[in-house]
């Protein structure tokens, strides 16, 4: 088989379209992943809902605050997890402006916009915004946050769902 | 000597000539034995010399260290020493001087001769670097535009000081960047004679850009040093606290924005030269330029939220607080001229009754930190009662009052709270709606940029509250509530600039740093009937 002949050239050819093509499916993909936080809020039912869900901490804490914001330690992180029994628990709860609670748990309860959907409870007379953000690949939590430059709860904070 | 006559014989040595023109001392040599040829070829051939070093920069030369197109005609019609025979009316350097000075040239023969002459120079040494005008009446009435840089010597007369040094490179790179002309020779003059303040006013020019806006800024802070002996001898000692007088978005149109500006870096002056001379307390005694700003400020009040908060922040605020993080124990100088105005000029113009207080008021009291003392932990609570929420004596009530404000938007991360949908749900009475949350996006920024919208521009975005009251058939009473932090990130808002909002500056508590903005928290409740 020599370096002319054309069934060597069909194959090259093949897989150049192919790997091409790859690239631009995986460019589609990523532009679709990070459309995600221009989506317009929705909210889940709990079969939906379900799952465990991390922070999505941001490369530059200027843009977004990043794991120290939160004083977590190494290995640590935000944590919500959503069991089918409707029951939540954050692992660290920060509300309003950066209030803490570890291990806040309990069970959602029905959002009266949507009644068959699903609604966290937060504590009594603290702003409760939140929602979820979903495109075809991914799945987030979000509520908002009144902290250090995002005053009046421009912070969302962002809880990536996982598995 | 007569002091009638404008002396001006050097010019016709070609060497001084191409000083004068020139910025490439090197070239002098090769002109070192033609100051004496007196053919017409001879000129002619200089000013083809001339034209080339002209082209070679850029068909730009130096006279006076001014900018000026190189045309070949003022050389070959250029003036020579014809050397003692008395023969000093050469009209061709008059031509020459006129077409270099345009409409200062008439002022040149404006001593009643009827025209150009040489006067009597009979040998005595002048010094080549100065330009004598005819006299010897008062400079300043003959020459109105160069008033300020005629010096009047009662031997030989006035005359202007030419320095055929030009300057750095930066010096001249910025006479050019700034297009001055020769009505502007203080301002040419002081750049040639600081080659190291051009340099760092040419290094802003560079790293921020050579904008309309910049360079306007620049010709400013030029014309302030040249007239302020004390900010030009402090900035020849210590050029990299140029970026300590920069301030941005002066308008060089508005007497007011010039006068502020002014008097901001005579407060800045002050404290930095007394800081060098270890004499900062002698601001405690006197400081005029700390008592004038308040009249300025109390002016800009009288104008309304938009110009306090451009004065406050760019006067006051941001040039200040680049001193106090350069030099932290000048703070208390700083904040004695915010706490001056604060206490004496602000605070007998504001209404601190939450009930009857306009939203200038809130906002000045918001600008100038005066919650403490007047409210609590630096919370102002406003009901129903408080016009701010009803809209009673404030303008514009249908967009200015709390209660008419959204409930919520849907723009991006805005949610709309729909209080008569929750209530069909079945919403009860003690329950609390899901919220609602107005997002102060871009688009609601360009929104509400006007006076009728004053009160949304200083929530900015908000969350909004709504607990059912009571609830009966199809009406209910709710109460609703926005509980929003007032601080720098919303009192920027305020200042419009060509391209929009201005830069965000952080918020900060009250009474931390600089004594203006630290973030106070208003609360607003109402209740409203609901039908659904």
């Amino acid at each position: 088989m020599d370096r002319n002949n054309i069934f060597l050239k069909i194959i090259f050819v093949s897989i150049a379209i192919a790997t091409l093509t790859s690239c631009f499916n995986n460019t589609n993909g990523k532009e679709t992943d990070d459309d995600i936080y221009e989506t317009e809020t929705k909210y889940l039912n709990i079969a939906d809902a379900v799952g465990m869900y991390y922070f999505v901490p941001s490369i530059d804490d200027k843009v977004y605050p990043n794991y120290k914001t939160f004083e977590l330690s190494k290995g640590d992180s935000i944590k919500l997890e959503i069991r089918p029994d409707s029951i939540f628990i954050f692992n660290h709860f920060y509300f309003d402006k950066m209030n803490r609670i570890d291990n806040y748990k309990g069970k959602t309860i029905d959002n009266l916009l949507e009644k068959a959907k699903i609604f966290i409870p937060f504590p009594i007379n603290t702003t409760n915004l939140q929602g979820f953000l979903t495109s075809n690949r991914d799945t987030l939590f979000f509520y908002r946050l009144n902290m250090e430059h995002y005053s009046n709860y421009e912070y969302r904070l962002f809880l990536k769902k996982v598995k | 000597m007569n002091s009638d006559s404008l002396f001006v014989q050097e010019y016709t040595d070609s060497k001084l000539m191409l000083k004068y023109i020139s910025k490439a001392p090197e070239t002098n040599n090769s002109e070192q034995n033609s100051s004496k040829i007196k053919t017409d070829s001879f000129w002619s051939w200089l000013g083809e010399v001339f034209a080339g070093i002209g082209s070679f920069f850029n068909n730009l030369a130096y006279f006076m260290g001014l900018p000026i197109a190189m045309n070949t005609n003022w050389y070959s019609n250029a003036c020579y020493n014809q050397g003692g025979t008395g023969g000093y009316g050469c009209h061709n350097n008059y031509d020459w001087l006129k077409s270099a000075l345009g409409s200062m040239g008439d002022a040149f023969v404006s001593d009643g001769g009827g025209g150009f002459s040489y006067g009597d120079y009979s040998g005595e040494e002048f010094d080549p670097y100065k330009l004598y005008l005819p006299g010897p009446n008062d400079p300043s009435t003959l020459y109105p535009p160069f008033s300020s840089i005629i010096i009047n010597d009662p031997t030989h007369g006035p005359y202007i000081n030419i320095n055929p040094v030009n300057g750095s490179y930066e010096a001249q790179e910025l006479i050019a960047i700034l297009n001055l002309s020769r009505f502007d020779g203080k301002l040419v003059f002081y750049l040639q004679d600081h080659n190291n303040v051009s340099l760092q006013m040419r290094n802003y020019l560079s790293a921020y850009g050579e904008t309309q806006e910049n360079k306007d800024f620049i010709k400013w802070s030029v014309g302030y040093l040249a007239d302020n002996s004390a900010a030009s001898s402090y900035l020849t000692d210590h050029p990299e606290d140029f970026e300590l007088f920069v301030m941005n978005d002066i308008d060089l149109n508005e007497p007011d924005d010039i006068a502020m500006a002014t008097n901001a870096a005579d407060i800045i002056t002050d404290i930095l030269v007394n800081r060098q001379n270890g004499t900062l307390n002698n601001l405690d005694v006197s400081w005029p330029s700390a008592n004038d700003i308040k009249s300025k400020i109390t002016s800009a009040i009288s104008k309304g939220v938009y110009t306090t908060a451009k004065y406050a922040r760019n006067y006051l605020y941001l040039p200040l607080q680049k001193v106090s993080l350069k030099y932290p124990s000048t703070i208390n100088y700083s904040n004695k001229v915010i706490d001056a105005v604060r206490i004496d000029a602000v605070t007998p113009l504001v209404n601190f009754n939450a009930n009857t207080m306009s939203w200038g008021d809130l906002f000045n009291t918001w600008l100038f930190e005066l919650a403490p003392g007047h409210f609590s932990n630096n919370t102002i609570n406003f009901t129903l009662a408080s016009n701010v929420v009803n809209g009673y004596s404030i303008s514009n009530p249908a967009t200015n009052a709390v209660m008419n404000f959204p409930k919520g938007n849907n723009a991006q991360g805005g949610n709309l709270l729909n209080i008569q949908y929750q209530l069909q749900q079945g919403l009860g009475v003690g329950q609390n709606a899901i919220q609602g949350y107005f997002r102060y996006d871009v688009n609601a920024f360009y929104s509400t940029l006007s006076d009728a919208n004053l009160g949304i521009q200083m929530l900015g975005s908000f969350p909004i509250n709504a607990t059912v009251i009571s609830k009966s058939g199809n009406t209910a009473v709710v109460q609703f509530q926005i509980i929003n932090d007032l601080g720098w990130e919303s009192g920027t808002r305020f200042i419009k600039g060509t391209n929009g909002n201005q830069g965000i500056i952080d918020n900060k508590p009250v009474g931390t740093g600089l004594h203006l903005g630290g973030t106070i928290t208003n609360t607003f409740t109402w209740t409203e009937t609901i039908f659904f």
